[in-house]
This record gives structure tokens, sequence and C-alpha cells, in this order.
């Protein structure tokens, strides 16, 4: 029997071991089953293009005049029944040619709207909300103007709502830029796994795939009945996603629709992108956990990923933390290694550190036949040290603060996706690739 | 072995099993049974990668003991202690993760051949 208040270092290390052990197993289940599971639950694609209800596209815009233009394009060219459809733009008090560039739009489809609002930039949730008020249709989807969604992806997202527990969906995020930077190539990896094995996992084994904020949507019966989204949190998208489990309804996710973003080519635009992230995240988790922990509608198995999904971001911080607890126990000689610990510590820094979340992304990028892009696994090693500090300021600001910073903080989305020929001429996407068009055909 | 560092002083170094790297080699094979060894592809493939795998991990884990071991004897033994705790794991990460690429790659070439 290990004695374990013989060492002030023991329960600081069995517990950070311990916690990484759980995700250890969480990210091998999800890449097991992403290989070998068959799903259990119903795959709607069936009733894709069959099930037709009224829907309503928003896209929040602040300053998005490089974009906007080109997302309202494609929904003019969406393969969905146009009597069916309503796109409403929330140009939120945009500074640029955004708002303009809606309203030339807006008078030419009478299925186009815009909102103006003087009083705009204190965010997305604001703004959302604000068009769910002019919205009419049944299911409310969300596009950020920055995205370039596939010509019958709003058939491909309503389909789960044929099921009436299905309360929100979420489709694919592909990144378009693959080329531009490491950094956007890195990103392009995190996005493979974390919607090809993550999310593809999580709906698959009838847990809570995650609304991502865009490419996906909501009943609006269910908007109406938690109030839309919370302005008070910077992850809205989780927070969102927490309360529609918990109000009893299901989150699906729709591998298959895609919708193609430009992601991020620099490491600062990086690091503001994912401290948001996390400090939006760990506002959700203190918000949420212990609503999860009493809620009657969750199985023991959805509390326990909920769990886990709601702390990920506390996860780098445990890196951190166990480095620096290992070090000072290395340098100063504590005997902190006992049988027990050593093969918990060896297993988790084997498996966390090398085997399970870098096998997760390399599987995602095998099972999407991204060959070249696997050589770059290694490189994500940046991003994990990145993230180790990112989310330790996260934490200590939002426990100093308490400050949500509402505002609009988001990504300069500059159009470069288009203008370097990620998308062929017909509109289609290039799989991250300039001017190859064979491979934009097959995403089609 | 016995080397004299730069204090004056002659320090004998064994190399610990848990030091050597084998339990990672091990724990790696293990895992890849169950991990690239279940994918789809051709045995003869999975088995060539898991073999280059140890032998690249056995190659890197035996240049790091070298390297703790000239670290010792150039700059004594606080700068060994330091460099073996950081070291191994830095170089058990990149052979690692760089040949979970280059097998899934392989089999992922294989498949499109």
């Amino acid at each position: 029997m290990i004695d374990l208040l013989a060492n002030p270092f023991n329960i600081p290390i069995i517990l950070i071991s311990s916690i990484m052990v759980a995700y250890m197993f969480r990210h091998l289940i999800f890449t097991y089953y992403a290989l070998f599971g068959k799903p259990q639950q119903r795959a709607y694609s069936r009733v894709a293009g069959i099930y037709q209800p009224k829907v309503t596209v928003l896209i929040p815009a602040h300053n998005e005049e490089a974009v906007i233009g080109n997302i309202l394009q494609r929904m003019t060219e969406l393969t969905y029944p146009k009597d069916k459809l309503e796109v409403i733009v929330i140009d939120d008090g945009s500074v640029d040619k955004t708002g303009e560039i809606a309203d030339e739009f807006a008078e030419t489809y009478d299925y186009i709207k815009v909102i103006h609002r003087a009083n705009g930039g204190l965010g997305k949730p604001a703004a959302l909300n604000d068009g769910i008020k002019f919205s009419t249709g049944e299911i409310i989807l969300t596009f950020d103007a920055d995205y370039y969604p596939q010509l019958d992806i709003i058939e491909k997202l309503v389909a789960p709502f044929v099921d009436p527990e299905v309360g929100a969906v979420q489709g694919r995020v592909v990144v378009v830029n693959e080329e531009d930077s490491l950094v956007s190539k890195i990103v392009t990896l995190e996005r493979i796994g974390g919607y090809r094995v993550d999310q593809l996992a999580r709906d698959h084994l009838v847990l809570i795939p995650q609304y991502g904020g865009t490419v996906g949507g909501f009943r609006k019966e269910l908007l109406d009945k938690v109030g839309g989204w919370d302005p008070a949190m910077l992850a809205e998208d989780t927070d969102l996603t927490v309360r529609s489990i918990l109000n009893g309804y299901q989150v699906r996710y729709v591998n298959d629709a895609e919708c193609y973003e430009e992601a991020v080519t620099t490491w600062k635009a990086y690091w503001r992108q994912r401290y948001r992230w996390a400090k939006g995240h760990m506002q959700c988790a203190f918000k949420h956990l212990k609503s999860v922990f009493k809620s009657r509608h969750l199985s023991p198995y959805e509390k326990i990923e909920l769990t886990l999904l709601l702390c990920i971001y506390f996860m780098p911080i445990l890196v951190l933390a166990g480095w620096i607890v290992g070090v000072l126990a290395y340098l100063y000689e504590l005997k902190v290694t006992t049988p027990y610990i050593l093969l918990l510590t060896t297993i988790t820094y084997s498996t966390v550190g090398s085997f399970a979340p870098f096998f997760e992304v390399g599987t995602a990028a095998y099972l999407d036949r991204r060959r070249r892009i696997l050589w770059l696994l290694p490189f994500l090693t940046f991003a994990f040290f990145l993230m180790a500090f990112c989310c330790t300021k996260a934490l200590i600001d939002l426990l100093l603060t308490r400050d949500g910073n509402h505002r609009w903080t988001h990504t300069l989305h500059n159009g470069n996706g288009y203008r370097n020929g990620y998308f062929n001429g017909n509109g289609s996407h290039n799989g991250g690739r300039r001017n190859r068009k064979s491979r934009g055909a097959r995403l089609l | 072995m016995y080397v004299k560092l730069p204090e004056g002083i002659s320090i004998g170094f064994k190399v610990l099993i848990e030091c050597s790297g084998l339990v990672t080699i091990s724990i790696f094979a293990f895992i890849s049974v169950f991990t690239v060894g279940l994918l789809r592809g051709s045995a003869l493939v999975k088995i060539a990668w898991l073999l280059l795998s140890v032998g690249v991990g056995m190659a890197w884990n035996i240049s790091r003991l070298i390297l703790v071991v000239a670290v010792a004897y150039n700059f004594g033994f606080s700068a060994f202690r330091v460099v073996h705790y950081f070291l191994a794991p830095f170089i058990d990460f990149l052979w690692i993760v760089s040949m979970w690429a280059v097998g899934m790659s392989w089999l992922r070439r294989g498949e499109e051949l």
C-alpha cells in the first residue's frame, strides 16, 4: 500500500496522471470508433432533400467586406428550394462596405434580408439574437461570413431535424487555405482530427457532438425555449450546446455537410483565436459543470463525456503543471517514483505525450486520404506547447478579471482563400491546393 | 562506464532499464499492434514499418544516451541531470510521432496504388 501523504508530490502526480489517462482513453476510444465502429445512431442521409422545412440562415458580419459577397453569392447558388430559404445578414456596426454589399444582394434576391445594427460591434451572440427576432424559419442555421458552403449543405444539415429529439446540428469545417503557411497547415490537421474523428465518433457513440458556432444550427423552438445565444459567454456555441443538452435535446453531427473556411495563417492570430476559445470554454465549464452532474436528461456516459469536453482546455494547463511538478521532483531528488506512480506516469507520458492525440489526428488524415499532410504531424507539437501557455493565461485572466470581453475579437479575413485560387472557376473547392479542379469536383 | 567530470571526480554511469528507452519502445510496439496494425493495408508494409520504427527508436535512444554522457563529461553533473530529464521525452516524442506519420502515410499510399 502506498503512503500517499509520505510525499507532497504524490497526490498531484496521481491526480494529473489520472486525468491524462482519462483523456488518453477518450482519444483512443474515439479513434477506434472512427476506424472500426458502426454508428449507433440513425443516419438521416436518406431524408436529405426530401424533408424540407423552412430554413433561416443567419450570417453575422462585422467589417467583412472582403468575404461577404462570396458567401452571399454562394447562398444564391444553393440547391435548397428558395421559397423555403431565408438568408439574414446581420451587419453588426460595420464601418466598411459590408452593409452596402449585403444590401445589393437583398435588392436582387427577395429571400436575402439585411439587418443593420447601428449600435453593433458588441459581439456575435448579440447579433445572432437580433437575427432570430426577424427569422421566420423552423430551423435556424448559422454561417460565418468567411465560410463557403457546399451547394447542397442545407439539405444535409436539416435532415437530422426530421427526428423531433434532435435540437441542434453541426456540419464539418474544412480549411480552404492550408497551403498558405505552416500555421494554416497545423490548423488543417487540427480540424481534420477534430471533425473526422472526434465529432464523428461522438455522434456515432450517441454522446455529445458540439455545435461549433458556424456550419450548424438549431430548431427555432429550442432557441426560444433557452433564450437564444447568451451574450455574456465568450464561447456562446459551447454554451448553447450544453444548454440544449440540459434541456433534453440531442445534437447531431453530419460529416458530409462540408463548409470551407479560411484558417488563420500566423502564430499571433492562432494565439488570439485559441485564447478566446480557451477562455470561453473555461467560462462554460464554470457555469455548467454543476448542472451537468445534476441533470436528469443525461446518462452517466454523457455526463462523463460532457465533463471531459467542458474541461478540455484545462488539459494543457495540467500538462504544464505536470512538467513543473516532475521537474521539481526530479531536480530536488524527491522519491516520488513508487512503482505504481512510475507505471502511471510512464503510461501517461507515453500515451498522452506521443500516442493518443497524435494517433487520433493521424488516423483522421488517413481516413480523409490526406497522405501528404500526415508528414506534418510532428509539427503539431508547436501548437501543443503554445496551447499550454495560452490556456494558462486564459485561466489566469478569467479568474482575475471575470471579464468576458464580449466585443468582436474575430479573426481578420482577407478573402485570400478566394483570390489565391483555392476555389475553381465554378466556385467549387480545391481541397487546399491551388488550381487543381479534380479534387474540387470530388468534394462537391 | 566511468566518466571523469569537469569537477575532477569520476562517476560511474549505468543504463537502467527505465532510462534505456526500451520501455517506450515496448509500449510503442504493443500499441502499434492495436493501432496501425489494425488499419487496412499490406501486412508486409506494417511489419517493415514496425521494424523500422523500433530501429529508429533504438538509434535515437542510443544517441540520447551518448549525448547525456557527453554533457556530463563536458558540463558537469548538474547539466547532465537537466539534459537527461528533458531530452528523453523530446527524443521519444520526435521518433514516435514521426513514425506514426510515416506508417499511416505508407498504408494510405499502398491503398492508392
